[in-house]
């Protein structure tokens, strides 16, 4: 994934880049405000997170033009922050407002939900599990003629571990996903919650497909 | 003015009008006029005097009536200036005068008021936005070197920008023009942000959150809902109880209202600072005791609701807990403070 950072103070576009390559994305900026539309176009990147206060072009602008020309996400990083800025960000074409300054983790979510947006094929609907099918929008979980359903946080869980297919998901990171996705569960909400869906699966007929492990977190096999 | 408090303004006048009638009418009789001339003489001068006196009440009367009516009628006195014209005689047009100078040197002093606090906001506001950069740049140093220290300072550094976003809306609070832009939402999109600001004091064991009904569309400025919302939320998570602590936020109708609740089982207030929570810098005992407050996040809150023509109130009792009701009007027809 790479992610073109529109932003004229070095030390945040370098920390930030830091920050985010850490977190597996590609970062590229450029210091010449002159010609930052066309270098963002040649980027090709998939995402643009964009500043307002720029030298030279007003990052309106600079998001304007970019819009014209591409569809590429684009979500606006600003220390303005009334509600006048954000419409007007929104109405030039920007997928997401974020204010300065911003807290990491949020702007991760930020960053991972827009991308998904812009990337959801129209298959995304199933989640082909392997030993069984996520239909997201009939909120069931699917194994051969059978058909269960699945509560909306539990349908949440699944489709979290389901991005991560394969690797040790924290309690944390998920926690976060629920909460950025409006559920707002505690600690021991979320143990009972995926203790009552590890069931309901295995009443399905597929049991051990949520793995938990000790200390790090769950794992969807 | 009454003809009685004229009359005792006019009260030399009549005397020496009086004396000097007196005196050039003896000289007269002694000088052998006739007892019946001089009689009518005096009637007509007595008779010329009194009238001389009713025209110049009666002239007087009604402008000073017609001024005080104006007074009484004004919302605001100054522009009595405006209003009154002279009405023929000296002392209004005097009158007139002086009021339109005195007038004229205090619009002066007021907008140079006015002026200087125009500058002092915008510098705020602009001095707001410079700072947050190297808050923000500060936030992403310490995301990549985390250890203890950098921890520490994070949390220090989430002081810092609650205090910063505190003198940001209590510029904007008293700031004389409208810079809101109401418009219609659920009243989750205000809530939901800012609970997951509180992410960590609710998802470890410590506060159990709930939200609920939220549905409910109101009309106000999201922003500055959100804010208020903060604070108050900030607050219940502060004077949180111990064991078992819950903070609830939900909503429900009324016959001209949308409700919000916030809802906690905090430590709650005292009755006696129970009345003065918005005053400006009210710290209170709870503030003394357990927390360092500013006394400033109830009183901004207050104002901004004022100015968006929401109603506020607070509800608490000492170790049970606090209630906090923000009432949104249903229809889009209410006034809103200019």
């Amino acid at each position: 994934m790479k992610i073109v950072i529109v932003e004229d103070h070095p030390k945040i576009r370098e920390e930030l880049s830091t920050f985010l390559s850490r977190n597996g994305y590609t970062c590229v900026s450029s210091d010449d405000f002159e010609h930052i539309i066309a270098f963002t176009l040649e980027q090709h990147a998939d995402l643009v997170l964009l500043d307002i206060n720029l030298p030279v072009y007003d990052g309106y602008y600079v998001c304007r033009e970019i819009r014209r020309q591409s569809e590429v996400p684009i979500i606006v990083v600003t220390s303005r922050d009334s509600e006048m800025d954000e419409l007007m960000s929104m109405n030039l074409g920007a997928d997401d407002y974020i204010t300065k300054p911003y807290n990491t983790q949020i702007l991760l979510l930020r960053i991972a939900s827009v991308l998904r947006r812009a990337q959801k094929n129209p298959n995304q609907e199933l989640l082909d599990c392997g030993g069984f099918v996520v239909n997201l929008s009939r909120s069931t979980v699917e194994t051969g003629g059978d058909s269960i359903e699945i509560t909306k946080n539990e349908l949440k869980i699944l489709s979290c571990l389901y991005a991560k297919k394969g690797c040790i998901v924290s309690r944390d990171e998920l926690m976060k996903y629920l909460w950025d996705s409006d559920a707002f569960v505690d600690d021991n909400t979320l143990t009972v919650t995926v203790n009552r869906l590890r069931r309901k699966l295995e009443t399905a007929g597929v049991a051990d497909s949520i793995q938990t492990k000790r200390g790090q977190g769950y794992l969807l096999l | 003015m009454s003809f009685f408090t004229f009359c005792r303004d006019k009260l030399m006048v009549s005397l020496i009008y009086t004396a000097v009638l007196t005196i050039s009418f003896s000289m007269l009789y002694l000088l052998g006029i006739s007892a019946a001339l001089l009689l009518f003489l005096t009637i007509t001068w007595v008779l010329a005097g009194i009238a001389m006196l009713l025209y110049e009440f009666f002239r007087r009367r009604k402008f000073y009536q017609e001024l005080f009516d104006e007074l009484d009628a004004l919302d605001q006195k100054y522009y009595l200036s405006e209003m009154v014209a002279p009405a023929g005689f000296a002392e209004s047009e005097m009158i007139c005068d002086i009021l339109e100078q005195t007038n004229r040197s205090m619009r002066e002093q007021v907008n140079y008021y006015r002026r200087l606090s125009e500058e002092y906001r915008e510098y705020i506001e602009m001095w707001i936005h410079e700072v947050k950069t190297p808050i923000a740049s500060s936030r992403l140093i310490i995301q990549n070197h985390q250890d203890e220290a950098t921890a520490s300072i994070a949390e220090e550094l989430d002081k810092v920008e609650e205090y910063v976003e505190q003198v940001l809306y209590y510029s904007r609070s008293s700031n004389v023009e409208k810079d809101y832009i109401i418009r219609k939402f659920p009243l989750k999109d205000a809530v939901f942000p800012v609970v997951k600001k509180h992410y960590r004091d609710f998802t470890g064991h410590k506060i159990v959150l709930s939200v609920d009904n939220l549905e409910f569309e109101v009309f106000s400025d999201t922003k500055w809902l959100e804010f208020i919302l903060n604070q108050i939320v900030t607050n219940s998570i502060k004077y949180a109880r111990e064991e078992r602590a819950f903070i609830k936020i939900e909503a429900f109708e009324q016959k001209e209202n949308i409700v919000l609740t916030i809802k906690d089982n905090g430590i709650g207030i005292t009755k006696r600072d129970l009345g003065r929570v918005f005053e400006k810098g009210f710290t209170g005992e709870n503030g003394r005791k357990y927390a360092k407050s500013t006394g400033m996040g109830l009183y901004i809150c207050k104002k901004l609701c004022d100015k968006m023509g929401l109603a506020m109130k607070l509800y608490s009792e000492e170790g049970k807990g606090t209630e906090v009701l923000i009432s949104f009007p249903r229809s889009r027809m209410v006034r809103f403070e200019s």
